[in-house]
């Protein structure tokens, strides 16, 4: 199980990988398997969250240093 | 790019790490999941990071290093919420839960991905990941870092990277079969035999 998940994340060295893949497309029990998993990552990753709002997390960060003194000549652009 | 003209220290900080914002803004929303709490995060780990900026050595990775600082800070803001869980690594075999595709057949969850939406069970399983084995599952799942850059930003072995990931994942699975059977699919098991199972 954990060889199958490292080779869907792509971190087997080369030769193993290429055992990993031919097993896979001849084993009729672990190719299934393999797609099976595939599909859970393929959920887990689509969890990403979308991008931050950087520029208004910036302009915080900024003022907060500022406030505190910590960095008196910062401006927000 | 420098937001302003800063005083060397300033200005050494800023061009330092600013450039980082959008990497960190993105792991702290990963980690947090809520957008308000992950803006704190993000505010929390610029100003320790300001604090602590002598502690920084020049010419190394700015972003391990930010990356750091804001994962202790979301320990910590969790720790004072009173919701860190930690647990120990165990042996991840000695886990039941795993869900092969051929048990997912015999307990009627092998279409489990097309039948039913599963993205809320995910979400909160993600949440309610303890430690370390959420930040581990964030670092590579949601910010897709390989082992060795996971194990770098943890400083713990890849080999600590490999077995909390697949430990993280199982609990995953665990929180989606039971999640399958809440939604009446599949058959539903006994939870003794669920280890390691992360409530929804």
């Amino acid at each position: 199980m954990q060889r199958l998940w490292e080779y869907l994340d792509e971190e087997l060295p080369p030769a193993e990988t290429e055992c990993m893949r031919h097993h896979l497309a001849k084993c009729p029990m672990c190719g299934p398997h393999a797609a099976f998993e595939q599909r859970l990552l393929d959920r887990i990753a689509a969890m990403k969250p979308r991008c931050a709002d950087t520029a208004a997390v910036r302009r915080r960060i900024i003022a907060t240093l500022a406030f505190q003194s910590v960095l008196p000549d910062w401006k927000d652009a | 790019m420098p937001d302003s003209t800063l005083a060397p220290v300033g200005a050494d900080f800023e061009s330092t790490t600013l450039p980082h914002l959008d990497s960190v803004a993105r792991f702290a929303l990963s980690l947090a999941r809520e957008r308000a709490d992950a803006d704190d995060l993000v505010q929390e780990t610029y100003l320790r990071a300001f604090r602590g900026w002598t502690t920084f050595r020049p010419g190394s990775d700015a972003r391990r290093w930010l990356f750091a600082i804001c994962r202790n800070a979301f320990l910590r803001m969790r720790e004072r919420r009173g919701t860190l869980v930690e647990t120990d690594d165990g042996d991840i075999d000695a886990n039941p839960a795993v869900l092969t595709h051929a048990q997912a057949i015999r307990d009627g969850l092998g279409d489990l991905f097309e039948l039913i939406d599963v993205r809320p069970a995910i979400d909160r399983a993600i949440a309610a990941l303890p430690e370390p084995h959420h930040s581990i599952l964030v670092l590579i799942d949601l910010e897709d870092h390989s082992y060795e850059e996971a194990a770098a930003l943890l400083d713990v072995p890849v080999g600590t990277v490999r077995s909390r990931l697949f430990r993280a994942r199982r609990m995953i699975q665990e929180a989606l079969i039971a999640y399958a059977e809440d939604a009446g699919l599949g058959r539903r098991l006994p939870r003794e035999s669920r280890a390691d199972s992360v409530t929804l």
